[in-house]
């Protein structure tokens, strides 16, 4: 079984090795096991299900709540030969989805966001086929304990059960043991074989450096980066200020190439830039958290987070896009005593605010009794309540689960029925906001904390971390001074537009001599 | 080059119509006000060449250049242009080749056209130095299939290739200026050479993102110019047109309202069949009005009352359709009138 796992291997990805936890869990899946796998981001979490669609028989459905991800891979996928795959989402128009829905006994992988699954029309195409494996990536989605908690995801039990229970295989680079517990109870799949894998990385060194002010942490950033010439990301919580300092950076740092990169941008730019990066033309990428999803660039040797995300796990994932190769790397944040302002800010923000909610369920309780209106109109009520799209999802998600509306019909005008969701929902709310902000706060600890880095962060996952291969963190034994990434050097192309031209369409003597 | 178009736009709209009017010409809304205001204005060459450009974008630009003195806003959006203005817009235009901007005429094409070149280069440059596993630059899954199979006809063929598109793009990058061409082939990719962003051509040349936007946009329309009007120069170029040329401009919903109104149906009729409001029916009927030369609006008006709202037009000197509507007190609706400035364009 072993060897043949290997040739298949060799066939299809081109290498023949595979790397912690992968064989083991692809060789449960084989055997119709139903698993839970906890593997390290940039371990290759994705070929557990990408090698088992090409060997089984019947389809491999993958639910991720990553379009953008799902997008890339299906790229990456098809670009390394493999055409048997596709993305179902709501950017599909309809005559693409119908395309799709014609030839979807064609394909061995089909990738799905939580939303398609809800879709009747898709699932009837779904369930005619035969599901050989049903696939839960970023599977922590479906805890509320997790640090990202989609309420679409707790429907997936039905999804399965719809599909005639194939066996499942449930991903996450980051669930605590809690979590872990809480993916198994919702899944109602009490006999998964648990695959768990430490998240530590221990190529990459942990290092926070405390500074006054924004200012303060540009000036730092510079330094550093002016001493190491290497391929460099910079994560911010803010658009503008990826571009401000991209900008700073620019102009300090004339022999590097800096760009930014955000949701922002156009399609065809945030494409042209995240290439450029791939393929070294740029050394140093300001960016977002929409950066790096399906980036699988080998070399990234410096993680910087000029702002903190809102949780450790999050951290984990960013950090985790450093050193992939293997090489010594450095995860660096930059800290002023006001690091938890934007984080905190976020939060607030994710949910709708407490009062927000009375209002709103006061003025359908309006709207039905005094206007006998029985529509709501999703868009009128965003506006009107100032709520972002998440938000307004998820109180959708909470009146519908609770019976008040269907759709968008409102199911009851009874007063006392929507006082008592109000209230409910309310106290979700509220709750999920102090999980939040204990999540930062553990974050924030570990930033002030005297003690060994690495032990401290990967704390709340695992009970011991393995010995770091090259310096540990800067509470142990890291200084920059002491550090020796193999350095880039940058690309430049400066030439004029008629030998850049030249050497574009392959028309220098070189490639005559070459191809004749 | 934004603030000669705006300039001009506005000298052009003659303070008849809003600033935001002037956003949605140029990002291209399909609505029939704005197609109505493009033809009535004469603005057709701008219409759609900033297809990218945000509000906010757009408003900050403005805001620019009301700062810089070259126009004042009142508050209904309608723009007054200074003295300063008009004599920056009269020094400058002559230097820039506005009028090679043709944009209502391209919209369907300019995009796809220029996707399939750049998918094409990126396509052949790898498969020669044998990379089969690159990311297309664009995931626009149309000119991705249209790659593919012209990649596979010329498969066989890729020097010839190559070499004939290199010499049709240098014939006519020669004939652009320095910056242009420099724009041009700098946003191309190749093999393991990504093409630069907007922002980064933008920081490059020193010019601001929009310009570079409307750069590329023109070298664009001039190379289509190019193409059309002499194809037997640019044998390989032309590769990129196949298929493109025939589509004409209406928005698809008013090509199924022309259908039943070809098959003798009425506009009440049609809103029935379809649907729709009256009212949007015939925004169809005024948008196929300034697109069919062979339109007639006979079922809809007599030659007498042509007329008369034509005299109408001309002594009230105005396109506002309220002017022109008080001044025959109400004889008339909006839609004949509009129906009467669309075939007198």
């Amino acid at each position: 079984m072993n060897d043949k796992l290997e040739s298949y291997m060799k066939e299809y990805m081109g290498h023949p090795t595979f790397r912690t936890g992968q064989k083991e869990i692809i060789n449960d899946i084989l055997k119709g096991k139903s698993v839970l796998g906890i593997l390290p981001t940039g371990s290759g979490k994705s070929l557990c299900y990408q090698l088992p669609a090409r060997i089984l028989d019947g389809v491999v459905v993958v639910v991720s709540p990553l379009i953008s991800l799902m997008i890339d891979q299906v790229k990456q996928l098809k670009a390394s030969g493999f055409k048997q795959v596709i993305a179902i989402n709501s950017f599909l128009d309809y005559s693409q989805k119908h395309q799709a829905y014609q030839q979807i006994d064609k394909y061995k992988l089909i990738y799905a966001s939580p939303e398609m699954l809800q879709n009747s029309q898709f699932m009837k195409q779904l369930s005619r086929l035969k599901v050989a494996l049903f696939v839960i990536d970023e599977a922590h989605c479906i805890s509320q304990w997790g640090h990202e908690f989609r309420p679409d995801y707790l429907k997936l039990d039905t999804v399965i059960t719809k599909l005639k229970n194939p066996p499942v295989l449930a991903l996450s680079a980051t669930a605590t043991p809690e979590v872990q517990k809480d993916i198994i109870f919702q899944l109602k799949c009490p006999s998964m074989n648990k695959h768990i894998y430490p998240m530590d990385r221990d190529n990459i060194a942990f290092v926070v450096q405390h500074v006054e002010n924004e200012n303060k942490k540009v000036a730092l950033l510079k330094e550093v980066l002016q001493e190491f010439s290497i391929p460099t990301m910079i994560y911010f919580s803010s658009r503008k200020s990826a571009e401000q300092v991209a900008e700073l950076l620019r102009i300090d740092l004339p022999n590097r190439n800096i760009a930014f990169y955000h949701g922002g941008m156009d399609q065809t730019d945030r494409i042209l830039i995240q290439q450029q990066f791939m393929n070294e033309q740029l050394d140093i990428i300001c960016c977002t958290s929409a950066f790096g999803m399906g980036i699988n660039k080998k070399n990234v040797r410096l993680v910087v987070h000029f702002h903190l995300p809102t949780q450790i796990e999050s951290f984990i994932q960013e950090v985790g896009r450093a050193g992939r190769d293997g090489e010594s790397s450095v995860s660096l944040v930059l800290a002023t005593p006001n690091e938890d302002v934007l984080p905190r800010r976020l939060i607030e923000t994710e949910l709708p605010a407490i009062e927000q909610v009375g209002l709103l369920v006061d003025y359908v309780i309006f709207l039905s009794q005094e206007k006998g209106i029985t529509l709501i109109d999703e868009d009128d009520m965003q506006l009107r309540f100032q709520l972002s799209k998440t938000q307004w999802r998820f109180l959708k998600y909470h009146f519908e689960n609770h019976g008040m509306i269907k759709e968008s019909r409102i199911l009851t005008k009874v007063y006392a029925e929507w006082k008592s969701v109000l209230k409910n929902v309310q106290r979700v709310i509220s709750q999920r906001n102090e999980l939040k902000l204990e999540k930062l706060s553990q974050l924030l600890d570990w930033l002030n904390s005297n003690k060994c880095r690495r032990i401290q962060l990967f704390a709340p996952f695992q009970y011991s971390v393995s010995p770091p291969k090259y310096m540990c963190c800067d509470r142990c034994d890291f200084s920059f001074t002491k550090w020796n990434p193999r350095l880039v050097e940058s690309k430049n192309s400066s030439g004029n537009w008629v030998d850049e031209l030249k050497l574009l369409l392959l028309q220098g003597d070189e490639n005559e001599k070459q191809t004749s | 080059m934004f603030s000669l178009i705006i300039l001009e736009c506005m000298i052009k709209l003659r303070a008849e119509r809003s600033v935001t009017s002037i956003y949605h010409l140029i990002i291209g809304k399909r609505s029939s006000q704005t197609l109505q205001d493009v033809y009535l204005y004469k603005l057709t060459s701008y219409f759609g060449i900033l297809k990218s450009l945000n509000r906010k974008e757009f408003d900050t630009h403005i805001e620019e250049l009301v700062t810089e003195g070259l126009f004042s806003i009142d508050n209904d959006g309608l723009a007054t242009i200074s003295s300063k203005g008009r004599s920056y817009y009269e020094r400058n235009q002559e230097d820039f080749q506005l009028k090679d901007f043709n944009g209502l005429n391209y919209d369907r094409i300019s995009e796809n056209f220029q996707l399939r070149m750049q998918l094409l280069i990126q396509t052949i440059t790898n498969r020669k130095l044998n990379n089969s596993t690159f990311i297309a630059i664009t995931d626009n899954k149309q000119v991705q299939q249209w790659v593919k199979q012209t990649y596979f006809i010329h498969r066989n063929q890729l020097e010839h290739l190559l070499s004939g598109l290199y010499n049709e793009l240098l014939l006519f990058l020669n004939g652009l200026t320095d910056k242009e061409a420099s724009l041009f082939v700098h946003r191309l990719t190749g093999y393991e050479k990504i093409g630069l962003s907007k922002n980064q051509l933008a920081i490059k040349y020193d010019m601001t993102k929009t310009d570079v936007e409307l750069n590329l946009v023109l070298i664009n329309h001039k190379l289509l110019n190019d193409l059309l009007q002499d194809n037997s120069t640019y044998n390989y170029l032309s590769i990129f047109l196949k298929g493109l040329n025939d589509t004409y401009f209406i928005t698809d919903t008013a090509a199924q309202t022309y259908q039943l109104l070809i098959r003798g149906y009425s506009i009440d009729q049609i809103s029935k069949n379809r649907r729709l409001k009256v009212s949007t029916i015939e925004d169809h009927v005024v948008e196929i009005a300034y697109i069919d030369d062979k339109f007639s609006i006979r079922p809809f008006l007599s030659e007498h009352e042509e007329k008369e709202i034509v005299v109408a037009v001309e002594t009230v000197n105005s396109k506002r359709l309220k002017k022109i509507k008080t001044s025959l007190n109400d004889k008339y609706s909006y839609f004949q009138i509009r129906l009467v400035l669309a075939i007198n364009r």
